[in-house]
């Protein structure tokens, strides 16, 4: 019996490092990954004074799942970190309710990956293409950029996700806006007849989609060498044109000549017009009067009438003009009408033209 | 090049259409309308109140649903209202919206567009045209008018392409010597802008008339037998009617397009859209 409670004595004296066994925590040692950017990677001395441990974990098992999925991605961390018990560090190392500097990065840096792996489904399930997926494991790839600058590469990579998820947005919405159009277009083709296919169809062209022009149908350039249905060339159509554009062009000279010289319209059109009154008025009857001559030789009876005549022709015209010229024209118009050239000067020398008979019928 | 390109989607980044008097008309600009008549402004695409430089080879359309489509740098398409921006493979000269289709003139060819995935739009050459420039125009009943032009040479000719007896037909309209600049067609006339005239071609009597004769140069005119004739000049937009004229709007080189009842009218300068509606209502008042 004494030999037996003092075995039990024993076992229970040993509980104590059983425990201890039990309780064996293992932690990740990142000291020769530290180091290696510490002595390699210029402005990554954050690393210089990071963390060598991360942990504690309760058991190896556990550890090395941690430290494995950490950074997947990158070789380096796989290669020069591992999992060791976490006394080989410190007799105490830091609990899980006070993690320590090391351990909060290594913590964020489990975040971020998470958030990575729930960023890159989420492109995918949102129907992003490849080049959506590249450009953000692009974007991921950054990392190394950030050293312990967690805030910032988190930052950068929620940013970049949310510019890719509003351009696969954007694709899509425009995707769907030419698919709209697309069949609008294949409906309205089956529905209603499309004047160029049928032109196509009807004189049997071969479609050429490289453009090669002799290919095309040459129906317009056909056309080119036929009569137009109404021919702006004719003599006839081409002189009706020229005078619409000539009225418009006085009209718009006289608007013009009246605007300068602030004359009323109607006394300035009528002052404009003289010059061609006096033409109608003197040439036109004498020249008349000069044919009727020449077809009155050896015709005495008929040379007798024209010889009165010739007095009433002077006459009249006399009369006329100094009737229209007086109505129309004061001297002190006229000579407030600018001198001009070019086109213009034909309207002012029909005022000069017109001063100039006035004067010689006063 | 592309720097305009994102201004302008940025500038007409407005999707719903606004009342004129929620959304001010731009410096410079001027718009009156009859008393008590039916006619309403609609902005379809609001106006940047800044004037844009660098808005050459700009060419506007409307399609069938009534969007406004603009012709940029004589390469993109864009769709202010559905923010859609189509890339072309080759350079074009004038585009419409006719008959579902969108047609365009490039490089000596009619022809039209092909969506092609991920990639820019191609274009499909049809027709050979006889020179480099020109500009179509939709006529009545989906009449499609196509003006070419040699200016080295002075010489305009005017070709008219519809659907006959289930055929496409294509005749030789009118030649001239004078500039036509745009032309629209109502009923059986044929209405060309030459400088400051609007003549018109009776195509039944095989005639030419003088229809109005104005104080600017005309710049481009849209016509309808119900409604009547609206002309743009570099600073005015106007209406010839059966009962009145009527110079409505003030703005600097606008662009017009009648659909219907609907006048759109593109201020080029401030890159905005308004939309007229029940313009018939200007013969009236």
């Amino acid at each position: 019996m004494q030999k037996r409670v003092l075995s039990l004595l024993f076992v229970l004296c040993l509980i104590p490092y059983f425990k201890v066994l039990a309780q064996q925590q293992y932690c990740i040692d990142a000291s020769e990954y530290n180091n290696w950017f510490c002595l390699n990677v210029k402005g990554a001395q954050s690393f210089c004074n990071a963390n060598r441990f991360h942990g504690p974990f309760p058991d190896y098992n556990t550890c090395e799942w941690n430290r494995v999925s950490a950074l997947p991605g990158d070789v380096r961390w796989q290669r020069m970190t591992k999992c060791i018990p976490c006394r080989l560090y410190s007799p105490k190392p830091d609990g899980p309710s006070a993690p320590s500097t090391g351990e909060h990065l290594f913590l964020e840096e489990q975040k971020i990956s998470k958030k990575i792996e729930e960023y890159r489904l989420d492109l995918k399930n949102r129907g992003c293409g490849d080049s959506a997926l590249k450009f953000f494991d692009n974007v991921v790839k950054t990392r190394r950029d950030y050293g312990t600058n967690l805030k910032d590469y988190a930052l950068v990579l929620d940013a970049n996700y949310q510019i890719i998820v509003d351009s696969c947005e954007n694709k899509k919405i425009f995707h769907r806006i030419i698919e709209e159009e697309k069949r609008k277009r294949e409906s309205l083709a089956k529905n209603k007849a499309i004047l160029l296919s049928k032109i196509k169809r009807v004189t049997g062209q071969m479609l050429n989609v490289n453009s090669t022009y002799p290919s095309l149908n040459p129906i317009l350039i056909n056309l080119k060498r036929e009569a137009p249905l109404v021919d702006g060339k004719d003599p006839l159509i081409l002189k009706k044109i020229v005078n619409w554009h000539k009225e418009e062009l006085e009209s718009s000279l006289i608007d013009w000549l009246s605007e300068k010289t602030q004359l009323p319209l109607d006394k300035l059109e009528k002052a404009l017009s003289v010059g061609s009154l006096i033409r109608e008025a003197v040439i036109e009857p004498v020249f008349q009067y000069l044919e009727d001559v020449k077809s009155a030789l050896g015709n005495e009876a008929k040379w007798e009438a024209l010889a009165l005549r010739s007095l009433d022709v002077v006459s009249d015209a006399d009369r006329k003009i100094k009737s229209e010229a007086r109505e129309t024209l004061a001297r002190e118009f006229l000579d407030r009408i600018p001198k001009v050239g070019g086109l213009l000067s034909k309207f002012y020398s029909a005022g000069e033209t017109t001063l100039e008979i006035l004067e010689d019928h006063k | 090049m592309i720097l305009p390109l994102v201004m302008m989607i940025f500038l007409l980044g407005q999707v719903f259409p606004l009342l004129a008097k929620d959304y001010p008309l731009p410096p410079g600009t001027l718009l009156r309308l009859p008393k008590n008549s039916k006619i309403k402004i609609n902005w379809l695409v609001p106006s940047s109140n800044k004037e844009i430089s660098q808005m050459e080879n700009l060419s506007f359309g409307v399609d069938e649903s009534g969007e406004p489509w603009l012709g940029f740098k004589r390469k993109y398409l864009f769709n202010p209202l559905r923010r859609v921006i189509f890339t072309l493979d080759r350079e074009f000269e004038d585009f419409i919206f006719l008959a579902g289709e969108f047609l365009l003139i490039s490089r000596k060819a009619l022809g039209y567009l092909v969506y092609n995935r991920d990639a820019p739009l191609r274009f499909v050459p049809l027709i050979e045209l006889p020179t480099e420039e020109g500009k179509l125009f939709k006529g009545e009943k989906d009449r499609l008018y196509v003006l070419l032009s040699e200016r080295s040479k002075g010489e305009y000719e005017v070709y008219r392409l519809m659907e006959k007896g289930g055929q496409g037909v294509a005749e030789k309209i009118f030649t001239t010597k004078e500039p036509i600049v745009d032309l629209c067609e109502s009923g059986n006339i044929l209405y060309m802008v030459s400088g400051k005239l609007i003549l018109g071609l009776d195509t039944d009597k095989r005639d030419i008339f003088l229809h109005h004769k104005h104080r600017d140069i005309l710049r481009e005119i849209e016509c309808s037998p119900d409604v009547g004739i609206f002309y743009a000049t570099e600073r005015r937009v106007g209406f010839i009617g059966k009962n009145k004229r009527v110079e409505f709007m003030e703005a600097k080189e606008p662009k017009i397009l009648l659909k219907n009842d609907s006048l759109f009218i593109l201020l080029k300068n401030h890159l905005g859209v308004l939309r007229l509606d029940h313009v018939r209502d200007f013969d009236k008042y």
